[in-house]
């Protein structure tokens, strides 16, 4: 038998509400029992099919409604469901703490149960090797933001469930991951060996508060997907395989080539407020007072390998580029610029500042072959760096945004495999990027 | 403190529920005609409306369930446990205090 619109009705705004599954399959099912005893009895009485169908339906009553008192009646039937303000908005962020208290006494629960079962040198194998870790200076940190980020989100996903299981909606879900991510901004924990501390702090904990938004976002697909609205379910995965369509080429791209002279280099700025606040990568607040009265800023070389041509020009790390090809550099970009579109063999003239004195080097330029490139990946984006509050053409809504590279180059030392990026493109976890592939370097 | 008794009003259809299945389990389509033949059809309500009391005084764990299959159809029928038999008695006596109540201020001296 057909199902009626008063049933699907009934279960569309029970899904809507945000019933458990199984409570909806019961009660749609008892519903329809229900329309079809009526509809059996009417026509018994002698009505028609529709006549039987319109009675039945006046008799239950409007479908919306009956949705709404089952749902409000599953919500009133639980603790969470009567508190959703304080289960989903004030509870998540407090059980942070208390989470990871009992993480703890768990985690030393079964080192005292390995203890007993396979005897004392169980316990100090596994110290020895918690401390082990603890020298390892670079995984510590990662793992303290992958335990940090994993217990949560697993809070996230039992807030998610609680809110399904009693009927509060997915609105509530959606409170509890948000607050709970706005509480991981500011919540930190420090991990070394023999020791554990729990502590907020104004310093933002970027990577911890997007695993519950991504709960989150797991959360809302489902829902649509419950709603039988498919379009909304499927659409970021169809985004993602077209993205991926769409980079994947068998063709080698040509190999291209520009200027070369070797060397890192960072803007340099009269030391300021605005200097030392920013925290951009590119910038240093290092122009020497006698320098700033002459022009806004100039070129610092940061490192300089010994087989690049400006080395064997002359030029040193810590020198101050003032001019290149006689026209004062003020932007790394520009100075970039200048020497990428330096014929190889050709001659840059560089005036250059060092211990109070200007000099001048010719720097014959060199070649650089590379490749562009584009890509797409998922990772915890770069939202981690600190605020850079200097005007720049790139935008950061945290976890949306457009960064282009200001001129930052590493060199490849030697390694002749490196890639340069020139922006990014990223949204949560996924980045989409566009730079060149060096593949030899020639002076 | 003494209770007062708008628990009692929100309990009519507790009270009319468990009173019926403390005969027999039903199913709710059954409960509903009960309720009907019962009052005569006196009182009126969308049909549907029974089931969240069901599930409601199931989740109290006042009335059970069991799922039968009837004609190729599946059906829940409800049951009253102990705890809701303990419940009907209160609301029995409480209803019967509040109808002698009510009762004598309607035949009193300002009917």
């Amino acid at each position: 038998m057909p199902e009626s619109n008063l049933i699907q009705t009934f279960e569309r705004r029970l899904v809507e509400l945000g019933c458990p599954p199984q409570q909806t399959r019961r009660a749609v099912q008892e519903m329809a029992n229900h329309y079809e005893d009526l509809q059996h009895a009417a026509r018994n009485e002698g009505l028609s099919a529709a006549e039987a169908e319109a009675y039945a339906e006046k008799r239950l009553g409007e479908p919306v409604v009956l949705a709404e008192h089952a749902a409000s009646g599953l919500r009133q039937s639980s603790w969470w469901g009567r508190h959703r303000v304080l289960g989903f908005c004030i509870l998540p962020p407090l059980c942070f703490g208390p989470a990871w208290i009992l993480c703890v006494l768990l985690c030393g629960s079964l080192l005292w149960l390995l203890e007993l079962a396979f005897g004392p040198s169980t316990g100090s194998w596994v110290t020895g090797v918690m401390a082990r870790i603890g020298q390892a200076g670079d995984f510590l940190p990662i793992l303290e933001a992958v335990l940090n980020a994993s217990v949560i989100g697993w809070f996230a996903v039992l807030f998610c469930w609680l809110a399904a299981k009693s009927a509060a909606g997915s609105k509530w879900a959606l409170f509890a991951c948000v607050t709970s991510a706005v509480h991981a901004v500011f919540f930190h924990i420090h991990l070394t060996a023999h020791h554990l501390a729990i502590a907020y702090s104004w310093k933002p904990n970027w990577i911890c508060a997007i695993s519950p938004l991504l709960v989150a976002g797991g959360f809302f697909l489902r829902q649509r997907w419950r709603e039988r609205r498919p379009m909304a379910a499927f659409a970021l995965p169809v985004l993602f395989l077209v993205l991926f369509s769409g980079c994947a080429t068998q063709e080698k791209k040509p190999v291209s080539q520009r200027g070369w002279i070797g060397g890192e280099y960072k803007l340099a700025r009269k030391k300021s407020v605005a200097t030392e606040v920013s925290a951009s990568p590119a910038m240093v607040g290092c122009l020497p007072q006698e320098l700033a009265r002459k022009q806004k800023a100039a070129v610092l070389v940061t490192s300089l390998d010994t087989n690049a041509p400006a080395q064997a020009a002359g030029l040193r790390t810590d020198d101050l580029v003032l001019e290149l090809n006689h026209q004062p550099v003020t932007r790394l970009r520009d100075f970039r610029r200048i020497i990428d579109r330096s014929a190889p063999g050709s001659i840059l003239a560089v005036r250059a500042y060092r211990d109070r004195q200007t000099l001048d080097f010719e720097v014959p330029v060199g070649k650089e072959a590379f490749r562009r490139e584009g890509s797409f990946r998922i990772a915890l984006p770069s939202v981690v760096q600190g605020w850079d509050l200097w005007p720049n053409p790139g935008f950061s809504l945290v976890f949306v945004g457009y960064e282009p590279n200001p001129g930052l180059r590493q060199q490849p030392g030697s390694s002749k495999d490196h890639f340069d990026e020139d922006w990014k493109v990223f949204a949560g976890i996924f980045e989409v990027s566009r730079g060149k592939r060096i593949l030899a370097q020639k002076d | 403190m003494k209770k007062t008794n708008p628990s009692f009003l929100n309990g009519v259809p507790e009270l009319l529920v468990l009173k019926l299945l403390s005969g027999r389990e039903m199913y709710g389509y059954e409960i509903v005609q009960a309720i009907q033949a019962e009052t005569k059809n006196s009182l009126s309500f969308g049909e549907g409306c029974i089931y969240p009391y069901l599930h409601y005084f199931e989740k109290e764990k006042l009335v059970s369930s069991r799922r039968k299959e009837v004609d190729g159809r599946n059906r829940y029928y409800y049951q009253i446990t102990p705890r809701g038999r303990k419940r009907l008695k209160e609301l029995s006596s409480e209803w019967s205090r509040v109808t002698v109540g009510i009762g004598l201020v309607m035949g009193g001296k300002y009917a």
